[in-house]
């Protein structure tokens, strides 16, 4: 924890907002217009949100794994994690309204009861993730408790991701998606403990 | 300094692509909503709704006769337009339209049957961009047309005897092809045409890039599958025999589906349909669909029309869609019962048969007919008819052909309409085109498991590489429609919470049933057989027999002989013989333009044999020639 406390206080600069806020407008907009070229463009824009949110967590899990705990988190994690679930919620909405006509029984007949409720406790326990992330102070220096919490949900996204990518989504897409995340996690895991040797 | 102006790059750009994101996501609402606010009733559902099946932009359709004038030209025009060349009604508000045809007022001028919709063909998503789309009036409705040059009002649910399909979509297509063809042309003539059309800013761009998007699409779709479809005919080839041996009134509907639902050729299959009457639909006079009874519920039916038409099964879960095929199925049950039909007396007053001879016609009908077609008892007002009455011992069962055919010989028509190949493959590829719930889904997954086995353990690999294909297309279709596509079948009942899909499996193909089984409960069947189905409104069904190879009653009841070729196109009815006046052909040739699509019987699926009911020509006699002109007389009357 001295990592923690010796980092300075990260400070949201243009940049942060530049370069999150351009790769998630990138991915709607190829929702919305590439899917148009699409034989099912609702189909294919409801999968590009996911795909979309994929993308954006790939960072912020990265980010996660190496440092919590260790190290202060940033600004990019904060963003690149909510644009994710702001893509993730779109995504639901979709599935919702257009696959499932609003009627959640029906995605629970789909999903089955369980099925569902793990899903939408994965969209509940990261928007609160989310919020917390913008309103509480210890947000970067996380410990105790919120630590845990903190890892527990980046945990639970980042299987349901790799679960879905893999065994839910039949497309090279989602595949593709499912090894970057593998990557980002294993990637921050391994910096971690090569942060550790070198400490 | 590049830093900051990197950033406020990045922060520009990305604001420019979400609002513009946000934006098209908006716009779509609002052109979505010209669609979603056709709420309609079954006759506006029939003649005007969207099935998925637009074929171009309105402002093509303006502009057509002078941007591609080739591609439409047959030279049989014969001063007619473009449209009426190709047999389509024109539209009864345009003779009181006094200005420019132009998008705005298309409903007014496109020809009867057309829908006006904002969707993008096949791809199904809408934009500013209207589209002219095919209904099922375009085919389903027709006119009859007198000796002294007058036309009826269009009537529903007749067939459209003067429509030339497929040479329209052959035109459509040489049209699309056309590598001078731009939207820019387009545009360009439209706005010579039309220059007080203002379409807005905005929506400007945005139709100005569709139909770019739709015209380039649309050649790389037709383009694309010239191996599987060929080029198409043109000019004088568009009305040939030769060429083109379907001809105005019929079409090739199990080529179509072949091509569209197995993604084969379908150039091997002589099943020539006439465009069949859906007058009486309900099922209690008609349980079973299509001349050889293959389907068994109305939406169905009318699904499969549209989807063998070229509806994409993304268009068909649109909700306007679903909803539109749902009423306009609903409208054809009762079109003639609850919904009026003019008889034979509006058109004809003073060709109306004597009612002593109706009446001794009703009983010959009763002897000899009513056992498979059932009856309606006469009217004493010929100005009305009474209800169909479904009772006859041979009503509503399959009627074998071919190696099918019962011991006694049968119906002994021409047999192409049931024998064509790939016949047996078309329900379970058809069932599968649309996945059901997760329940149904994996039934079907198994069924087209089993098929390919089959396949294999019959020695045909080829077949099992079909399924495996069939497989591969269903599991892709699956994942967009997760709880069943909204047009699946068998469909549970409106309103009947206890049933579930799942419990309709039995009725699923493919299904083991026997040809004489009765009734029949399988959802789409695949016999070697007619059904004996009622005939209202019979006087609107010729020409005669599904290929339309007779073209007057008197000729199929033998009162006349039946001719072995005639010239079809615009002909006249006749109201004695019930049916069209056919010229002969000359050397070989139909010479009135109007009149130019030689049918010959001798071609292969044309054979106007068969149906010798109720006597050969052989077996009549003087008294028996009598009760033909009474039977003729009464079937004018139903």
């Amino acid at each position: 924890m001295a990592h923690l406390q010796t980092e300075p206080a990260p400070r949201l600069q243009p940049y942060h907002v530049a370069f999150t806020l351009l790769p998630f407008a990138a991915v709607v907009a190829f929702a919305v217009f590439y899917a148009l070229s699409q034989p099912n463009a609702e189909f294919y824009r409801t999968n590009a949100y996911s795909w979309g949110a994929a993308v954006m967590i790939a960072p912020a899990l990265f980010l996660m794994a190496r440092r919590l705990g260790r190290r202060a988190l940033n600004h990019w994690w904060r963003l690149f994690w909510s644009f994710g679930l702001i893509l993730l919620l779109t995504h639901d909405i979709e599935i919702l309204g257009w696959q499932h006509l609003w009627r959640p029984d029906l995605v629970a007949a789909q999903f089955g009861l369980i099925g569902a409720v793990i899903l939408w406790g994965l969209e509940a326990v990261w928007v609160i993730d989310v919020l917390m992330a913008w309103n509480r102070l210890d947000w970067a220096r996380a410990e105790g408790r919120y630590a845990w919490w903190q890892g527990c949900v980046s945990g639970y996204v980042f299987l349901a991701f790799v679960f879905v990518l893999f065994r839910v989504g039949q497309d090279m897409e989602s595949h593709a998606l499912g090894a970057v995340l593998l990557l980002a996690m294993g990637l921050g895991l391994g910096l971690r403990c090569y942060d550790r040797e070198e400490a | 300094m590049i830093r900051k102006a990197v950033n406020i790059i990045a922060i520009a750009v990305s604001v420019v692509a979400l609002v513009a994101s946000v934006g098209w996501l908006l716009l779509e609402d609002r052109w979505s909503a010209a669609d979603g606010a056709m709420a309609k009733s079954g006759y506006d559902a029939f003649t005007h709704g969207a099935f998925g099946l637009e074929a171009f932009p309105i402002k093509y359709a303006v502009v057509a006769g002078r941007v591609s004038p080739a591609a439409f030209r047959t030279t049989l025009e014969d001063g007619r337009s473009l449209w009426e060349t190709y047999g389509f009604i024109a539209n009864p508000k345009a003779k009181d339209l006094k200005v420019q045809t132009c998008e705005a007022n298309a409903k007014q001028w496109l020809p009867y049957g057309f829908a006006v919709t904002n969707y993008m063909p096949a791809l199904a998503f809408q934009t500013p961009l209207q589209f002219a789309g095919l209904t099922c009036a375009s085919c389903h409705s027709g006119q009859v047309r007198k000796a002294d040059g007058s036309l009826s009002e269009p009537i529903s649910g007749m067939g459209n005897m003067e429509l030339d399909v497929i040479a329209f979509t052959d035109a459509v297509r040489n049209a699309m092809l056309d590598p001078d063809l731009t939207a820019d042309r387009i545009l360009d003539e439209y706005e010579k045409l039309c220059p007080d059309d203002d379409t807005g800013l905005i929506d400007g761009w945005v139709e100005a890039f569709m139909l770019d998007q739709w015209l380039s699409g649309a050649r790389a779709a037709i383009g694309g599958e010239t191996a599987k479809y060929g080029l198409p005919y043109h000019g004088a080839e568009l009305k040939s025999a030769g060429a083109i041996p379907a001809g105005p009134g019929r079409t090739r509907p199990f080529r179509s589906i072949v091509r569209v639902a197995m993604d084969l050729p379908g150039e091997d299959n002589f099943a020539y349909s006439k465009i069949p009457v859906v007058f009486e639909q309900r099922v209690d006079l008609r349980p079973r669909a299509q001349y050889d009874g293959s389907l068994g519920d109305p939406v169905t039916r009318s699904f499969t029309a549209a989807y063998a038409s070229g509806a994409s099964v993304t268009a068909l879960a649109k909700p306007e869609v679903v909803a539109d095929i749902k009423a306009a199925a609903a409208y054809t049950e009762e079109l003639g019962i609850s919904i009026p039909v003019k008889p034979f007396a509006a058109y004809f007053p003073e060709a109306v048969p004597d009612p002593a001879e109706v009446e001794r016609g009703f009983q010959v009908f009763k002897q000899y007919c009513a056992d498979c077609h059932g009856y309606r008892p006469v009217s004493r007002d010929p100005a009305k008819v009474e209800p169909w009455v479904a009772e006859g011992e041979r009503l509503h069962r399959m009627m074998g052909v071919g190696p099918l055919a019962p011991a006694e010989g049968g119906l002994g028509v021409d047999a192409d309409r049931v024998t064509f190949r790939y016949a047996h493959d078309l329900p379970l590829t058809l069932w599968t085109a649309l996945p059901g719930n997760a329940a149904v889904a994996k039934v079907q997954e198994a069924r087209l498991d089993k098929a390919k086995n089959d396949a294999l353990a019959a020695g045909e690999p080829a077949l099992a590489f079909y399924w495996t294909q069939q497989k591969a297309r269903f599991l892709e279709t699956k994942r967009a429609y997760r709880k069943g596509h909204p047009l699946y079948f068998p469909a549970c009942p409106e309103g009947d919470g206890n049933c579930k899909p799942e419990d309709l499996l039995a009725i699923a193909p493919p299904c083991a049933d026997d040809v004489n089984a009765f009734p029949q409960k399988c959802e789409i069947t695949d016999f070697e057989a007619f059904i004996n189905n009622p005939i209202p409104y019979a006087f609107l069904r010729a020409p005669y027999l599904h290929n339309g190879s007779i073209p007057t009653m008197a000729q199929l009841i033998h009162l006349e002989e039946r001719p072995d070729r005639f010239c079809r196109g615009q002909n006249v009815y006749d109201p004695a013989d019930m049916g069209y006046v056919t010229p002969a052909p000359v050397d070989d040739e139909c010479a009135d333009p109007r009149q130019a699509f030689l049918f010959d019987t001798a071609v292969r699926g044309n054979g106007n044999q068969g149906h010798d009911y109720p006597w050969k020509p052989e077996e009549l006699t003087d008294e028996r020639r009598a009760e033909l002109r009474a039977l003729l007389a009464y079937l004018k009357t139903i």
